[in-house]
Parts: structure tokens; C-alpha cells; sequence
């Protein structure tokens, strides 16, 4: 029944944007369990704070420019917990209602909704407030299994940079099943990197977050921390590349959000890739604390350009490819008939003139059938990729404009 | 080597990190109406540059003559309209010799092009700053070539900032400048 | 109402709601994000605007037509940097630190659009009676849009006005430029909903 309901209120598109959004949202709540259980209920007050503000703002403007909200737009959910995952647990209530009041009503309502982001609303909005309140959004306090912060807005304990700040100045070193749990100072939900990545890894067999993206993202990063280590050399340095500066939760919920990751394949390898270059600089020279939103915000401002760009690319490669599979059709056509030739002419001719005569008739009106039937072949080879040349930039350009299909 | 790779770098930080319009907004409007009417950018840029770089000169020289004569710095605005009056009237003089078809193309932004804030902020900043000669006419470049990438960057997302999906309180003015303002945020950010 | 005063009641709502130059039209932005931080800052900003734009307008008016519109138009910049000169230093005189605080772009109002393109499109079009009130109407406007920015952005700044806590939170950053613009444009697209709810309802009624 609930089937039956659901089918009859939902479109395809909109049944799969909802299950979409209902998975990602499930994999961040699960991070909400790690945060509870290093913060305590504080950290679901901020998560809650979030979501409720985000709602209330969504619904204020839907009433106001007389939009009825629809049901599976549950966006709202999962960028309200998003933003509080990159907050910490100590953050002040009326920064978290500020900060999800501007991400709903001016990053994402203003701009047209889920199909015409430019920014990703999160990021945008955490990124506004750790300029703005600096000293509430980028101090953390430290986790502790069942820990318990207090509930009161303004925490009085002092609060320090995060892990990742602390590992890029100097070789400070915490335990490995620290590292595992996520039992690291920083922002609410983006220290448990195993669980992230286990979000990862069925987010890609769901088809809910572009491979592209992801795994140049990860492996461009993993490959900058080995070559210009900062605190750790080798292996660790891979597990710090992995485990600080909040990277892998940006790269998998941030940048890999299928509103806004290219569609095309080329696109999205060199937005991941651009992003952990970009990531790395910023930490490497400007000690940025989650420098990822930083760099995300910029590669987004030119994604459609990327996807430009891989759209030339592509289609001339694909005229390439063809130029070379023409080139080496009509290079096997050549040495086969030519060979062919030479070996009729190793052979000893017949010394019956007629049967010479009717054999060089046949011979010539074989070859004669021949060439026409492969001059007919080649050509209309070549009208088929002429065609499909000129066709492919406009099924391009139609792919691209409806938005692509799952993007592998 | 290391000393041009420095220039370049100084240079691109001068055309990024001290953009005009996302450090100073000076020329938004401008730039705005050039994106709207789908202007073309390196025409528009190149004219900015243009009226910059050489007012700068013709600014210096004058600003010299003030000073000697003891008239002070106040009368200076009334030398900068003088100089960009003085080269606005040169160049149209110029592109309609050289080609008529040009001239009707391009006149209706050449006058845009010269008198904006971009331009003169130009040559009041010089002055403020006292600057070398050659240092201000290469402030006044890389305010033209910063203008041409605040330009490009506006246009490589004019479809979503121009969809219909935009509400009709937010479409138009209003978000370009919410477009802008996210952009020089970002330029903040990477400046500190 | 005889019709020269429904005229001008139409042209001074075109002015200050449907076309206000700086809500509407998004034009001489960069003053108003830059300096206009707070009330008082703004109000100096009024003031040298009002001032430079409208002698200019007056002025210029009686500039022949028959010039070439190249030197028209650097003659209209010629008359602000004149006009300029007195305005800045009255300003000065009354409001020093704020006056300070203006920097250079007190001295950029002299080529605001208002001067050297509006005259042309619109003002000098017009029977200069008619056209002395709609510019009057038009600096209004872009006065009304400076102070409430300002306004704005100095209760989000400092949570409240003139040293008085009036909100929970501030807001530091609007003070700075990418504030500015972030706040110009909210505030541009409430005055759009609320002009475009009005007049809907004038027309209902």
C-alpha cells in the first residue's frame, strides 16, 4: 500500500531523488551516533537545531513565494545535517540557527533550488561562519567516549585547534585506534574516516555519488601527502591524508553531491583532482582549518567550465578514434588487395592465350565488382561517421542539457 | 628566471587577490550591465585597460604640474576627467578611422568603458598612493585584466545565474550581487 | 487630481520603488557596499551624492544639445568635479570622521551613472519642470536605498543601532565588502517582493 502510494504521488525522477536523499541522509546520521557519543546530547541539539531551522526557513519561503513544498524534497534534512556535522560539538545555538537559516533561505532558495545550485549550500554557509565567528567555528572541544558537553549555548571551557592543525605544524602523534574511532579533535562528524568511508563505498554501489569524482579526489590527495609530507613520512602519511583536515567527509558528501559533481567522467576526474591539489595548498600555505570547503567553493565556480571542457575533449577524441579506425580500415584494405595483386603475379601465367584472356576478364571484372563494392563500403562508412560526427555534439549537448543518467 | 617567475606570480596575485570588483567593487554595475548585454569581454576589458593605462599617464604629468604650481591635490579630480576626456575622445577618433563598422559596433560601450569606477578609481588610487610612474601604469593594467577575469567569472555561470528557476524577487540585480559577494568571500578568505 | 500631479505621483513611485537606482537597478553599488556600514556613514555618503547629482542635473540641463554627446558628457563630469570641491569640504567641516572614512569613493560619485547616463536616457529628454522633480525623486530613491543598507548593516554588525543591543546575534562580516553585497541583495529582493506585492494591489484595487 505504502508502494501503491508512493508510486501514485511520486515521478521516477522524484522517486529516485528521495531514495537518493534518504540514503545519504541515513549514512549521516549514523555519523550523528559517533558525535553523540563523543559529545553527548549537545551534538544532537546542534544537528537538531540545523534540520529544524533549515525546515522552518524552507517552509517560511515556500508559503511566501506561494510554492507548495513537495514531498520528497527532504534536502533540507541532509544539509542541515551536513553543516552541523562540520561545526563543532561547542558551537553556540544562534550561530547554528544563523548559519542554517542562510543556507536554506539565501544559498539555496535564492539561487533556484536543488536544479540550478552554483555552491553547495553547506559549504557555502559553513565557510561564511568560520570567517565570521572564527573563534566558535574552527576551536573544538575534545572528544570523549560517553562524553557529555554542557547544554548551556556558550560553552565556558576553552577550546582548541583541531587535530589536523595541530599534525600540520608538528609531529604530534595519537594512537592508531584513536585514528580508527575518530577520536579526534575537530569538527562534529568528519573524524571517523572508517565509517565515512564505509558511506563511500555503498553511497558508489548505490550509484548516489560520482567514481570519478571520488576516487581522483582521493588518490590526487593520498599522492600530494606522500610527496610533500608534512608532520608523517609513508604509510602514515596515506593515513593522515585520509584522516585530517576533514577531507574525505568534503570530498564524499560535499563534492561528490549529485546536484552539483560533473556528469561527464573527464569533468569529474579533474574536479576531484582539482580539489585535493587546491585542499592541499591551502593547508600546506595558509594553515587553513577544513581547507577542502575552501578549495570545494572554488571548484565549483568553475565546474560548468570543466564540463565544457570535457565535452570538447570528448567529442574531439571520439573524431580521433575515428580518424584512426578509418585510417586503419582503409591501411587493411590496401595491404590485403595489394597482396593479393602481388600474388597473382608470382604465380606462372597459363600460355593458353584464351584461357589467359577469360581468366584476366574475370580477374578484371572481379576486381572491378570489388573495388565499387568497396568504394561503396568506404563511403558509406564514411557518410555513417561523417554523420555520426555531426550527430554526436548534438546528442552531447542533449545528454548534457537532460542531465545525464547515473553518472559511473 | 626566479625574477619573472616572481613578476608572474606578483602578477597573478594582483589580478586574483586584488581583484577590482571583488576587493574594492569598483565597475559591479558596469560589470553587471556587460554580462546582461552579453558585451563581449575582451573588447570591454581591453578598453578599460586602455583608458586606464593611458589616463594613468596623462594623470601623472598633470598631477606633477598641480603640485609645482601649488595648487594641491584637491583640483585633481577635475585633471582626471580632463586626462580620461582627453583619451575617450582619441579613441573614438581612432577606431572610427580605422574601420566604420567597428566604430557603430563598439561606441555604445566605449562610453561605458571610459567613464565608470573602475577607471578612475585607477587614478585616484595612484595619486593616494603616490606611486612610481611605471607602478601605476601596471596597477592600472592589472586592473583591467582583473576586470576581464571578474567578467569571465560572471559569464561562465550566467545560465544558472539568469535561469528562470531563480525566484522573481532574486532575478536579475539581485542575484549577481549575491553571485559577487560569494565570490569576494572566497577572495577573502584565500587574501587572510 | 489634475494630471500633471498624477504624473509626477506615478514618475516619484517609478523612481523610489519600480526603478530605484540603487534597490532596482543595481546601480553606483560600489559606495553604498563598501562605505555604507552604518546610518551615520551612509548619511555622509547622502549627502555628497545628493548634492554632486542633482546641481550636476540642474546644470547640465541647460548644456546645448546640439554638442556632440562626447563632449556633453565630459562636460556633465566636468560640472560634478566642480559641484564636488564645495560638497566634500562642507561635509568635512560637519562630519569629519566620517568624511575620513569615505576614502576615495566620495571623489568616484562625480561619474555615477546617474550623471552620465540617466541625463542622457531620460532626465534631458523630458520638459525640465517635470524633469527637476523626477530627479529629485530619483536621488530620493537611491538616498532611501543607502540609509536603510546602512541601517541594515549596522544592526547585523553590532546587533543593534547606535549602540543599543537590540538583536541576539551579530554579525560582523557585513561590514565588510562581501557582506555588503550579500546584504544589498537580500535587501534588493525584499524591496522588489514588497514594491511588486503593492502595486498588485493597487491594481486590484
Amino acid at each position: 500500500m505504502v508502494d501503491t502510494i508512493s508510486n501514485s504521488v511520486f515521478s521516477a525522477s522524484d522517486r529516485t531523488e528521495l531514495n537518493r536523499s534518504a540514503r545519504i541522509t541515513l549514512m549521516l546520521l549514523a555519523l550523528n551516533v559517533m558525535a553523540v557519543y563523543y559529545y553527548g546530547a549537545r551534538a544532537a541539539i546542534v544537528s537538531g537545531i540545523a534540520v529544524l531551522a533549515s525546515l522552518v526557513t524552507e517552509y517560511i519561503l515556500a508559503v511566501l513565494s506561494k510554492k507548495s513544498p513537495r514531498l520528497c524534497d527532504i534536502y533540507f534534512l541532509s544539509d542541515g545535517l551536513l553543516l552541523a556535522l562540520l561545526l563543532p560539538a561547542s558551537v553556540p545555538y544562534r550561530i547554528v540557527v544563523f548559519s542554517s537559516v542562510f543556507m536554506s533561505g539565501v544559498l539555496r532558495f535564492a539561487f533556484g533550488g536543488n536544479k540550478n545550485l552554483i555552491f553547495s549550500p553547506p559549504a557555502a554557509a559553513f565557510a561564511f561562519s568560520a570567517i565570521t565567528w572564527p573563534q566558535n567555528v574552527l576551536r573544538y572541544p575534545s572528544p570523549e567516549p560517553f562524553g557529555s558537553l554542557s547544554l548551556v549555548s556558550d560553552l565556558p571551557q576553552v577550546l582548541e585547534h583541531s587535530f589536523s592543525y595541530n599534525t600540520d605544524i608538528s609531529t604530534s602523534y595519537t594512537g592508531l585506534l584513536e585514528i580508527i574511532w575518530g577520536r579526534l579533535r575537530g569538527p562534529m562528524g568528519t573524524g571517523c574516516v572508517l565509517i565515512i568511508i564505509i558511506c563511500a563505498v555503498s553511497l558508489y554501489f548505490f550509484k548516489d555519488i560520482p567514481a570519478s569524482v571520488l576516487f581522483s579526489g582521493t588518490a590526487v590527495n593520498m599522492f600530494l601527502f606522500v610527496l610533500f609530507p608534512f608532520s608523517q613520512t609513508g604509510w602514515m602519511a596515506v593515513l593522515y591524508s585520509l584522516v585530517t583536515g576533514s577531507f574525505m567527509y568534503i570530498l564524499v558528501f560535499l563534492a561528490c553531491d549529485p546536484r552539483l559533481a560533473p556528469k561527464l567522467p573527464m569533468a569529474g576526474v579533474l574536479y576531484g583532482g582539482l580539489l585535493a591539489g587546491l585542499s592541499f595548498i591551502f593547508r600546506k600555505l595558509l594553515m587553513l582549518e577544513s581547507s577542502g570547503v575552501f578549495a570545494l567553493l572554488i571548484v565549483e565556480l568553475f565546474a560548468s567550465e570543466l564540463e565544457r571542457l570535457s565535452a570538447v575533449a570528448g567529442s574531439a577524441w571520439e573524431r580521433l578514434l575515428q580518424r584512426i579506425k578509418r585510417g586503419a580500415v582503409d591501411a587493411f584494405i590496401y595491404i590485403k588487395f595489394r597482396t593479393g595483386r602481388v600474388d597473382a603475379r608470382l604465380e606462372e601465367p597459363s600460355w593458353d592465350p584464351r584461357e589467359n584472356a577469360s581468366e584476366k576478364s574475370v580477374d578484371s571484372a572481379n576486381e572491378a565488382s570489388l573495388d565499387g563494392a568497396n568504394e561503396a563500403s568506404l563511403d558509406s562508412a564514411n557518410e555513417a561517421s561523417l554523420d555520426s560526427d555531426l550527430e554526436k555534439p548534438r546528442k552531447d549537448a542533449s545528454g548534457k542539457a537532460s542531465g545525464g543518467g547515473a553518472s559511473s | 628566471m626566479t625574477q619573472f617567475l616572481e613578476l608572474l606570480m606578483a602578477s597573478l596575485a594582483a589580478v586574483t587577490l586584488e581583484n577590482v570588483i571583488f576587493t574594492t567593487a569598483f565597475g559591479t554595475s558596469t560589470l553587471i550591465e556587460l554580462t546582461k548585454k552579453n558585451w563581449q569581454i575582451l573588447s570591454f576589458g581591453g578598453f578599460i585597460t586602455e583608458f586606464a593605462v593611458l589616463s594613468s599617464l596623462i594623470a601623472y604629468f598633470l598631477e606633477g604640474l598641480l603640485i609645482s604650481w601649488g595648487l594641491g591635490l584637491r583640483l585633481m579630480p577635475i585633471g582626471y576627467i580632463i586626462s580620461l576626456g582627453a583619451i575617450y575622445i582619441l579613441t573614438l577618433i581612432g577606431i572610427r578611422a580605422a574601420s566604420k563598422k567597428a566604430f557603430s559596433a563598439m561606441k555604445r560601450y566605449i562610453h561605458l568603458s571610459a567613464f565608470n569606477c573602475a577607471v578612475l578609481s585607477v587614478l585616484f588610487t595612484n595619486s593616494v598612493n603616490g606611486s612610481s610612474l611605471l607602478d601605476r601604469l601596471l596597477f592600472a593594467a592589472y586592473t583591467g585584466l582583473g576586470f576581464m577575469l571578474a567578467a569571465y567569472i560572471l559569464r561562465i555561470n550566467y545560465d544558472r545565474l539568469s535561469s528562470d528557476r531563480v525566484p522573481a524577487a532574486f532575478r536579475g540585480f539581485p542575484i549577481y550581487a549575491l553571485y559577487i559577494g560569494l565570490v569576494s568571500m572566497i577572495i577573502y578568505i584565500l587574501k587572510r | 487630481m489634475t494630471q500633471y500631479e498624477s504624473r509626477i505621483g506615478t514618475a516619484s513611485k517609478e523612481a523610489i520603488f519600480t526603478s530605484n537606482a540603487l534597490l532596482s537597478s543595481g546601480s553606483i553599488i560600489a559606495p553604498a557596499v563598501v562605505v555604507a556600514t552604518s546610518f551615520m556613514q551612509a548619511a555622509a555618503l547622502c549627502i555628497i551624492f545628493s548634492t554632486v547629482t542633482y546641481i550636476t542635473v540642474v546644470v547640465c540641463s541647460y548644456v546645448p544639445r546640439k554638442l556632440l554627446y562626447t563632449i556633453r558628457i565630459i562636460i556633465y563630469t566636468l560640472v560634478a568635479s566642480l559641484v564636488y570641491v564645495p560638497a566634500a569640504m562642507l561635509v568635512e567641516l560637519f562630519m569629519p570622521s566620517y568624511f575620513a572614512a569615505l576614502g576615495i569613493y566620495a571623489p568616484l560619485l562625480i561619474t555615477n551613472s546617474m550623471i552620465t547616463v540617466r541625463t542622457e536616457a531620460k532626465f534631458y529628454r523630458l520638459k525640465r519642470g517635470y524633469m527637476l522633480q523626477l530627479a529629485a525623486f530619483y536621488v530620493i530613491g537611491y538616498d532611501i536605498g543607502l540609509l536603510a543598507l546602512g541601517t541594515l548593516r549596522e544592526m547585523m554588525a553590532d546587533g543593534g543601532l547606535f549602540g543599543l543591543k537590540m538583536l541576539p546575534i551579530s554579525v560582523p562580516t557585513v561590514s565588510s565588502l562581501f557582506g555588503g553585497f550579500i546584504v544589498l541583495a537580500i535587501l534588493s529582493a525584499g524591496f522588489r517582493w514588497i514594491s511588486a506585492r503593492l502595486l498588485r494591489r493597487e491594481e486590484a484595487a
